[in-house]
C-alpha cells in the first residue's frame, strides 16, 4: 500500500490528499469489521430457577410428536407416527386413542400437524406440510372418544415457494415459513389459503440465499401479534399482522450467538447452537422450550423453559432439573404439560415466576 | 421399480430400528416390530422421496430433515420430522 501511494516528487499537496483517502479508506474497513454482522441483540439467559417436574405415570405409545395442543380435557399429539395422525390422550381419565391414517386418501395425512383448534367450537384444522393440504374438521365427543368429521378441504398452491408448516393467526390470516426458493423468510396467506405476500428479511446476511432451512422453527399468535422462534438457532423474532393484512416487524433478538463464518452452508446447523424446540403462549406470557446446545456436545435437546412477555422483555430462566428435557410443551391453566423421548412431565410455572 | 422401493423399504426399516433403539418408546411393552412396521409404513408413501430421504436424513427425535429435490418442472421441499439433515 506505501507503494502505491508513494508521493509524488514536488507535490507535498498531492502526497496529503492521497494520505487523507487511505486513512478514510482504513477508517470504513476498520467499522465495517467491528459492526455485529446480524445488527440483532443477542440476549444472554440469567442463572436459571431449577425446577423438579413431577413424572406423569401414564404410558403413551408413540415416538416424539410434532405438537402438544390442549383440547378439552385431552392433550393432542400429532404425528405420533404408530401409522396415525393424530393421538389423543384424556388427562384426567387416561384414556388413549388414535385417529387418522397415514396416506394420501381425502381425509389421510403423511405429516400432520394441528394449525388450529377450538374446543368449544368443536373445531380442528389439520395441515399436510408435504402434501400442502389443509382440512377442517368438526369433532364430536362421544364415550371420551374424539371423533373428526371433514367440513372442508384446500389445497395450498405455493408455486415455487417451499414451505414448512402453517399457523392460523386470530385475524383469520395464515402464516408459513418459506423453506427454498424466495427471499423472505414467511409467506403470508389470506382465509382461503392464497397468498397475499412474503416478508421478513434474513436475520443473518451470511446465510445462504433463498434458503431458510438453517433457520426452521415454530409460530405462535396471539391477536395480531405472531411470533417465530427458530430451532435451528435461537432467533426470536415478532411481527405484528394487522387486519388488512400490513406487516410491521415489532422486535427480534437472539438467544444464541449465531456462527456466521460457516462454509460449506450445511455445516451451520451442526456448528451453530440450537435454539427453541417449542413456543407456547397465554394473554400475558410467551414460553419457549430451550437447548443453547450444540450437536458436538452429547445432549442436544432443551432442558429450560424461557419466560418471555409479549414485548419480549425476559421474565424468567426455568430448567429442569438432571434427567428431564422437554421437546414439546402445552399450557393448561398454571401447568405445562410436556414430553421427553421416553416421558410426560408436568409442572407448574406459574410459582415459578 | 418395485425393487427399487423394497430395498428402500427394507433400508428405511434399518434405519427406523436403529434409531428405535436409541430413542425408546414411551411404553416398554409395545410390540417392536408392529413399531417399526408402521414407522416404515409412515415414511414411504411416496416411491420418489424415500430415496431421498435415505441419502439425505438420518433419524433423529424432534427435529426436521428438510430437502429440496430438483425436477423438470422446477422443484419441491420435502420435510421429514423426527428426522435430521445428514451433514
Amino acid at each position: 500500500m506505501c507503494l502505491l501511494f508513494t508521493p509524488i516528487k514536488g507535490s507535498t499537496e498531492q502526497y496529503d490528499y492521497y494520505m487523507r483517502k487511505v486513512y478514510v479508506y482504513l477508517l470504513v474497513i476498520l467499522i465495517t469489521a467491528c459492526k455485529n454482522k446480524s445488527d440483532i441483540k443477542v440476549i444472554s439467559l440469567p442463572q436459571p430457577k431449577v425446577v423438579t417436574p413431577e413424572v406423569l405415570p401414564d404410558e403413551l405409545i408413540m415416538r416424539s410428536p410434532l405438537e402438544i395442543k390442549s383440547y378439552g380435557d385431552y392433550l393432542l399429539f400429532t404425528q405420533p407416527m404408530m401409522g396415525k395422525s393424530l393421538l389423543f390422550y384424556n388427562r384426567k381419565t387416561a384414556h388413549q386413542f388414535y385417529w387418522g391414517e397415514i396416506g394420501s386418501g381425502p381425509d389421510d395425512f403423511m405429516s400432520a400437524s394441528c394449525i388450529y383448534h377450538n374446543y368449544d367450537d368443536n373445531a380442528i384444522e389439520i395441515y399436510d406440510t408435504n402434501l400442502r393440504k389443509m382440512v377442517s374438521f368438526k369433532t364430536h365427543i362421544e364415550n371420551d372418544s374424539i371423533s373428526l368429521i371433514s367440513k372442508e378441504r384446500f389445497q395450498v398452491n405455493t408455486d415455487s415457494i417451499s414451505t414448512l408448516g402453517l399457523h392460523k393467526m386470530d385475524n383469520g390470516y395464515y402464516v408459513s415459513q418459506a423453506l427454498f426458493g424466495h427471499e423472505n423468510m414467511f409467506v403470508l396467506f389470506d382465509k382461503d389459503l392464497k397468498i397475499i405476500k412474503t416478508f421478513g428479511e434474513k436475520p443473518i446476511r451470511e446465510m445462504p440465499d433463498a434458503n431458510y432451512s438453517y433457520l426452521y422453527g415454530w409460530f405462535a399468535s396471539i391477536g395480531n401479534k405472531l411470533y417465530f422462534a427458530s430451532q435451528s438457532t435461537g432467533y426470536l423474532v415478532c411481527y405484528e399482522i394487522t387486519d388488512k393484512g400490513d406487516v410491521k416487524k415489532e422486535w427480534d433478538a437472539f438467544f444464541t450467538t449465531p456462527k456466521y463464518e460457516i462454509n460449506p452452508a450445511f455445516n451451520w446447523a451442526k456448528k451453530n447452537q440450537q435454539g427453541f424446540y417449542d413456543i407456547q403462549l397465554n394473554d400475558k406470557y410467551l414460553f419457549l422450550s430451550f437447548s443453547g446446545k450444540t450437536f458436538e456436545t452429547k445432549d442436544i435437546y432443551p432442558e429450560s423453559i424461557v419466560i418471555l412477555k409479549h414485548s419480549g422483555e425476559l421474565q424468567k430462566h426455568i430448567k429442569l432439573d438432571e434427567g428431564h428435557i422437554l421437546l414439546k410443551f402445552t399450557l393448561v391453566g398454571d401447568s405445562i404439560y410436556a414430553v421427553a423421548i421416553d416421558q410426560m412431565i408436568k409442572f407448574n410455572w406459574k410459582k415459578e415466576l | 421399480m418395485k425393487k427399487k422401493l423394497l430395498s428402500g423399504i427394507f433400508s428405511l426399516a434399518l434405519l427406523a430400528t436403529a434409531g428405535y433403539g436409541v430413542n425408546k418408546s414411551m411404553k416398554s411393552d409395545a410390540n417392536l416390530s408392529d413399531l417399526v412396521l408402521a414407522n416404515v409404513e409412515a415414511l414411504a408413501q411416496s416411491e420418489d422421496d424415500i430415496d431421498d430421504m435415505i441419502a439425505l436424513c438420518d433419524y433423529l427425535d424432534g427435529h426436521y430433515c428438510n430437502y429440496f429435490v430438483v425436477t423438470p418442472s422446477g422443484g419441491v421441499g420435502w420435510s421429514h420430522w423426527n428426522m435430521i439433515n445428514k451433514y
